[in-house]
C-alpha cells in the first residue's frame, strides 16, 4: 500500500481534508436540524390535540420507514424534475447541499422524535404535578422540568442515533454534489477516479469515520454518566 | 377564611372516595387530617391543590369559588402550596434552583431577588449550607425540607402537606416535624395529612378524621381517639 502517493500527496491530501471538513459540516448541520425537528415532532406526538398527534405519527411513520438513500435520491433528482415540470424553471443553483442536509435531517429527526418522546414518557408524572402546583405554565414545565430530565434519560439512545446520523453523511457519495461539497468518501472516490487506487483513500476515509464515531461515542458516554446519576437516584 | 370546601364528592369509576366532605380552614390555623390508608386523604389534597377535579360540591379558596364545572383557576397554583409524600424535587436542579424556579418564572422576580428569597427560605429550613447540592446528594429529610422551602417561597395562602414523613426513616422524621412545628407557631395556615397522631395533637388546632370517604372535623383532639390504636 502506498499512502504516500495516494493519500498524503498533493493535491489528494488537500481534497481529503476538505472532505473531512464537509463531513463535519454535514454532521453538525444535520445534528442541529434533527434535534430541532425531533423536539418539534416529539412535542406534537405528546400533544393532547388529535390533529397534532396524528401529524406527529404520520411524520415518524414516513421518515422512519423510508430508507435514507431513496429519500435523498428523490430530493436531489425527483424534486428538481417535479419543480421544473410545475414551474418551468430549474431549482436554484447550489440547492443540492441544502437538500442533502434536509434529507438526512428528516430521516434522523424521525428517530430522535421517538427517542425524545420515550424519554419524556419515562419522567415520572409527579414531576408534572410538582411543576403545576408551583404555578408554572405547562410549557414552562415541559421546557424547564421535563425535557432536561428526558434528555438525560434518552442521552445514550440519542448519542447512538447521532453517531448513525454522522455516518449517514457518506450517502452523499451517491448524489450529484459539486466537487467542493463532497464529503470524505466522495473525495476518496475522486482520487480513485484519477489514480485507480481505491484502497488507500478509502482506508483513510474509514479511519476518519472511525475516529469521529469513537470521539462522539466517548463524549456521549461521559455526558450520560454524570447526567443519568442525577435522575436515577431519585426514582 | 382561607379555605371552605362544601359537600365535595369524588368517585373513581364506581368507587366513592369522598362523600359530602365539608371543611373550613381559617387564616393561621393548622388542621390535621388523619385516617386509614385509602380513606381519600390524598385525593382531597390533590383536589384542593388543583391536580384533579371533583364530581360535585364547591371549593372557596381565598376569594375564588370553584364548582365541579370550573377549571381550577391558574392563579391559585402557587398560592396553594403542596408538599408531596415523595417530595418530587426536580432532580436536575440544585436545592437553590428548585426553590428559585417558580419565583423567577411565576412571580417574575429578578435573578438576585429570587436568589435572596430562595436562600431565606432555605435558611429557615436550616439548609443554607446545602443550597448548591443536588437532591440525589441530600438525605430524605433534607429533600423534604427543600420541598417545604420551595412551597413556602411562593408565600402560599395555604400549605397542603401530604404525609410528608411517611417515606422517611424514624431518624429523619423528627427534623421534618420540628420544621412543621415552627411553621405552625409562626402562624402558617396548613392542612396537614399525617399518620402521626402525637404530632397531629402537638401541631394542629383543629382535627379531622376521614373514614370511608366521610370527614368529621372537631376542635377537640379527642376526635383522633376514635381511630383504632393499631392504625397509627
Amino acid at each position: 500500500m502506498d499512502f504516500r502517493h495516494y493519500v498524503f500527496a498533493d493535491p489528494y491530501f488537500g481534497w481529503l481534508l476538505r472532505g473531512v471538513a464537509v463531513t463535519l459540516l454535514i454532521a453538525v448541520l444535520t445534528t442541529a436540524a434533527s434535534l430541532l425537528l425531533g423536539f418539534m415532532v416529539a412535542s406534537r406526538r405528546l400533544s393532547r390535540q388529535p390533529f397534532w398527534r396524528t401529524a406527529g405519527v404520520v411524520y415518524v411513520a414516513v421518515f422512519r420507514n423510508l430508507p435514507p438513500l431513496p429519500l435523498l435520491l428523490f430530493l436531489l433528482f425527483g424534486l428538481p424534475q417535479a419543480f421544473r415540470a410545475a414551474t418551468g424553471m430549474p431549482l436554484p443553483a447550489g440547492a443540492e447541499f441544502p437538500l442533502l442536509i434536509a434529507g438526512l435531517s428528516l430521516n434522523t429527526s424521525a428517530y430522535l422524535a421517538e427517542t425524545i418522546r420515550s424519554g419524556v414518557r419515562a419522567v415520572p408524572t409527579e414531576q408534572w404535578d410538582a411543576g403545576r402546583v408551583l404555578g408554572l405554565r405547562p410549557r414552562t414545565v415541559l421546557l424547564c422540568v421535563i425535557y432536561p430530565q428526558a434528555l438525560r434519560i434518552a442521552l445514550p439512545a440519542l448519542g447512538t442515533r447521532l453517531i448513525h446520523n454522522m455516518k449517514n453523511s457518506s450517502l452523499a457519495l451517491a448524489l450529484p454534489l459539486p466537487v467542493g461539497c463532497m464529503e470524505v468518501v466522495g473525495q476518496a472516490g475522486r482520487i480513485a477516479g484519477q489514480t485507480f487506487a481505491w484502497t488507500e483513500p478509502l482506508l483513510f476515509a474509514a479511519a476518519v469515520y472511525m475516529t469521529l464515531a469513537l470521539s462522539l461515542g466517548f463524549v456521549v458516554s461521559r455526558l450520560s454518566r454524570g447526567a443519568q446519576r442525577r435522575v436515577e437516584v431519585l426514582r | 377564611m382561607i379555605l371552605r370546601a362544601e359537600k365535595l364528592c369524588k368517585k373513581f369509576e364506581d368507587r366513592v372516595v369522598l362523600s359530602d366532605v365539608s371543611l373550613e380552614i381559617d387564616r393561621g390555623t393548622v388542621l390535621a387530617l388523619c385516617g386509614p390508608s385509602g380513606a381519600g386523604k390524598t385525593t382531597l389534597i390533590r383536589i384542593l391543590g388543583g391536580l384533579i377535579g371533583f364530581d360535585a360540591g364547591c371549593i372557596t379558596l381565598g376569594d375564588r369559588s370553584i364548582t365541579e364545572h370550573d377549571a381550577y383557576p391558574p392563579e391559585l397554583y402557587g398560592q396553594i402550596g403542596l408538599v408531596f409524600q415523595d417530595h418530587n424535587l426536580f432532580p436536575h436542579m440544585t436545592a437553590m434552583e428548585n426553590v428559585e424556579l417558580a419565583l423567577r418564572r411565576v412571580r417574575r422576580l429578578g435573578r438576585r431577588e429570587a436568589r435572596d428569597r430562595a436562600m431565606a427560605e432555605l435558611e429557615g429550613m436550616g439548609l443554607a449550607d446545602l443550597a448548591d447540592r443536588y437532591p440525589y446528594s441530600l438525605s430524605g429529610g433534607e429533600r423534604q425540607r427543600v420541598a417545604i422551602a420551595r412551597a413556602l417561597a411562593m408565600d402560599p395562602l395555604l400549605l397542603l402537606l401530604d404525609e410528608i414523613t411517611s417515606f422517611l426513616d424514624p431518624s429523619m422524621v423528627g427534623e421534618v416535624l420540628s420544621c412543621i412545628l415552627r411553621l405552625a407557631q409562626r402562624g402558617t395556615t396548613m392542612l396537614l395529612v399525617t399518620h402521626n397522631l402525637a404530632f397531629a395533637r402537638q401541631a394542629a388546632g383543629r382535627f379531622g378524621v376521614l373514614e370511608g370517604g366521610r370527614l368529621t372535623v372537631s376542635d377537640q383532639p379527642e376526635l383522633l381517639d376514635r381511630l383504632a390504636p393499631e392504625w397509627s
